[in-house]
């Protein structure tokens, strides 16, 4: 076995698996001390916010609800919203709720195949979802339920589970006529309920690693329930802003080897984004039944441990489950699907929680509601520093790993961010270099 | 029933599946359905359900010179890969793979890969020539193994 100390060990993962997209890390270590370590993203830049620029904002959702497969619901939400503002349009309280149980659709889609398909495997010594499959095949088929559930609220809203197409400024172009609409939805929800519940107490029990990272948690924060579409940034480190003081708050930069902007804490450094911020920032809002199902589990939140995200995750999942009960309940239609809007020249900015963490959209349109520019910072970009920094600190503990079992300790880690490299722009090849 | 399904995305030759999936649409074979899906990972798992047989048409990174078509057993591709396109979670080779360890694979099905040059899902819109060729043969393939799967029904067991 090479000594740490005098030798220089490369890692290079050329391929990054079990993500969505396309990325590799290259990690150079020279007598025990990293001296380069890149999580490079290689995905070509899609050019979205160009493609948007002399669109109508009308199209904004329906162009940003092609970014990605697996969270569109969130880019049509953090543009509508940041229209909506644009534009003063007051959305009805009735149309507020449907967009968050199309919001709650996405959570648990999104969350359940990573659980399920990515994540999962890596803690029951399992290649892929494939072997798992083979291995506890309950588990698979759970995670299939659970995710369907989810895509189901996604087609009813969005007229498709992939890219929908139902929202639009000022609500959605149709909307369920009424409780009966949505009864089989809710008949299906209620089923898997005790799916999301088993998911909690399967994941708690992995044997996760325990590693604790000075980590800034970031996320939206809402008085008075768990935030989705609304709300403040907070930081678990004070910071408390607007969604339209993103700019005062946080900056982005280029690096040499990501097709993705970095992103830092003004004056300070990388932070956290995603389920296991939301939950340690939110835990108050999750409500005291699913503070007695934490209780059980053994695991505490608020906890600065990456490897708890897939806890994190599966919470949000029982959550999203319960609150998508509570809005069908409670459902009356709106008086008119959508609200009419006149469009006006100014700038819109609007954050909401995709799956994966705060999603950052702004927008300037002309009087006409033509847009003239548009930003769009997804979660997993504004993730990639933070990904460098945990891969920096777990970098010393695999240099005399077998450079399999570097890599997938290296990948493990990664996968707790959930990235996805198509939003931000792919991911993951593992070179690490040991000299 | 066979579900004939046209899977793909809107660029480039990634395209080709749905193209096909489009012209069966316009004359569905007798007792087949047909669909066009974009991508759809995992959930191709949930297109299976309620068919006899599937037929999957996809475009395909095989090596093969672009416009050579795959034709190839459904069960056999469950324990074979062939590189088919996927940008996103499970991609059409490991959901057929992760259906089969779920029982969930019709008893019957073939998989058309239709192969394409390695970068063409990305540097075009609309098929390539050699691409578009083929599909008239690719359609024309799906309905002989419809025939064939609605003709000689499966032994009830």
């Amino acid at each position: 076995m090479p000594s740490n100390k005098a030798k220089t060990k490369t890692i290079h993962v050329g391929m990054l698996t079990r993500v969505e997209g396309e990325g590799a890390l290259h990690l150079t270590v020279e007598g025990g001390k990293v001296v380069d370590l890149r999580f490079e993203i290689f995905e070509p830049p899609r050019f979205f916010e160009a493609l948007l620029r002399g669109r109508h904002a009308r199209e904004a959702p329906d162009i940003t609800a092609r970014i990605c497969g697996i969270c569109p619901v969130a880019y049509q939400m953090s543009a509508l919203h940041a229209l909506e503002a644009l534009f003063h349009v007051a959305i009805d309280p009735a149309v507020r709720a449907l967009r968050r149980l199309y919001y709650c659709g996405e959570w648990i889609e999104s969350h359940a195949l990573h659980i399920h398909m990515l994540a999962a495997p890596d803690f029951l010594g399992c290649e892929s979802v494939i072997t798992l499959a083979e291995k506890d095949r309950p588990a698979v088929e759970r995670g299939l339920r659970i995710k369907k559930a989810g895509d189901n609220i996604i087609k009813l809203l969005g007229g498709r589970p992939v890219h929908p197409v139902g929202a639009c400024i000022g609500g959605f172009t149709r909307v369920p006529s009424g409780a009966a609409e949505l009864a089989v939805l809710h008949d299906e929800l209620a089923r898997i309920r005790a799916d999301a519940l088993a998911c909690v107490r399967w994941v708690a029990g992995f044997d996760l690693p325990d590693r604790h990272l000075d980590i800034e948690f970031v996320s939206l924060r809402h008085g008075n329930e768990y935030p989705m579409n609304e709300g403040r940034v907070v930081s678990s480190r004070g910071l408390d802003c607007a969604p339209a003081e993103f700019d005062d708050c946080f900056e982005e930069h280029q690096v040499p080897h990501s097709n993705a902007l970095h992103a830092k804490v003004k004056g300070r450094g990388p932070y956290f984004l995603g389920p296991l911020a939301r939950v340690n920032l939110n835990f108050d809002q999750l409500g005291p039944e699913i503070a007695g199902v934490v209780r059980e589990s053994g695991v505490s939140f608020p906890n600065s441990n990456p490897y708890t995200s897939i806890v994190a995750r599966a919470l949000e999942i029982l959550y999203a489950v319960d609150e998508a009960l509570r809005i069908i309940d409670a459902y009356e239609p709106p008086a008119t699907p959508a609200v009419e809007f006149t469009p006006r020249a100014g700038i819109g900015r609007a954050i909401t929680e995709a799956p994966r963490g705060m999603l950052y959209q702004a927008y300037e349109t002309d009087d006409r509601g033509l847009i003239r520019s548009a930003r769009i910072v997804p979660p997993t970009s504004q993730n990639q520093a933070q990904i460098e920094a945990d891969l920096r600190e777990l970098a010393p503990a695999i240099l005399s790993r077998s450079q399999a079992e570097a890599t997938h300790l290296c990948e493990t880690a990664i996968r707790n961010y959930d990235p996805c490299i198509s939003c931000a722009t792919h991911f993951l090849r593992l070179d690490i270099v040991q000299r | 029933m066979t579900r004939i399904i046209g899977i793909g995305s809107p660029f480039g030759d990634d395209a080709a599946g749905l193209e096909a999936a489009r012209r069966l649409a316009a004359t569905p074979p007798p007792g087949a359905e047909v669909i066009a899906v974009d991508r759809p990972g995992a959930t191709l798992i949930d297109l299976f359900e309620g068919a006899d047989a599937v037929i999957l048409i996809d475009a395909a990174h095989s090596g093969a010179r672009a416009g050579t078509i795959h034709d190839m057993d459904l069960h056999v591709l469950a324990s074979h890969t062939l590189e088919l396109i996927s940008s996103h979670d499970l991609g059409v080779a490991e959901a057929v793979q992760l259906a089969a360890r779920l029982g969930r694979l019709p008893a019957r099905g073939r998989v058309l890969g239709i192969a394409i040059a390695s970068h063409a899902a990305t540097q075009r819109t609309g098929l390539s020539t050699s691409v578009r060729a083929v599909i008239r043969g690719v359609v024309r393939r799906a309905r002989r193994w419809n025939q064939i799967f609605t003709a000689v029904p499966l032994a009830r067991r």
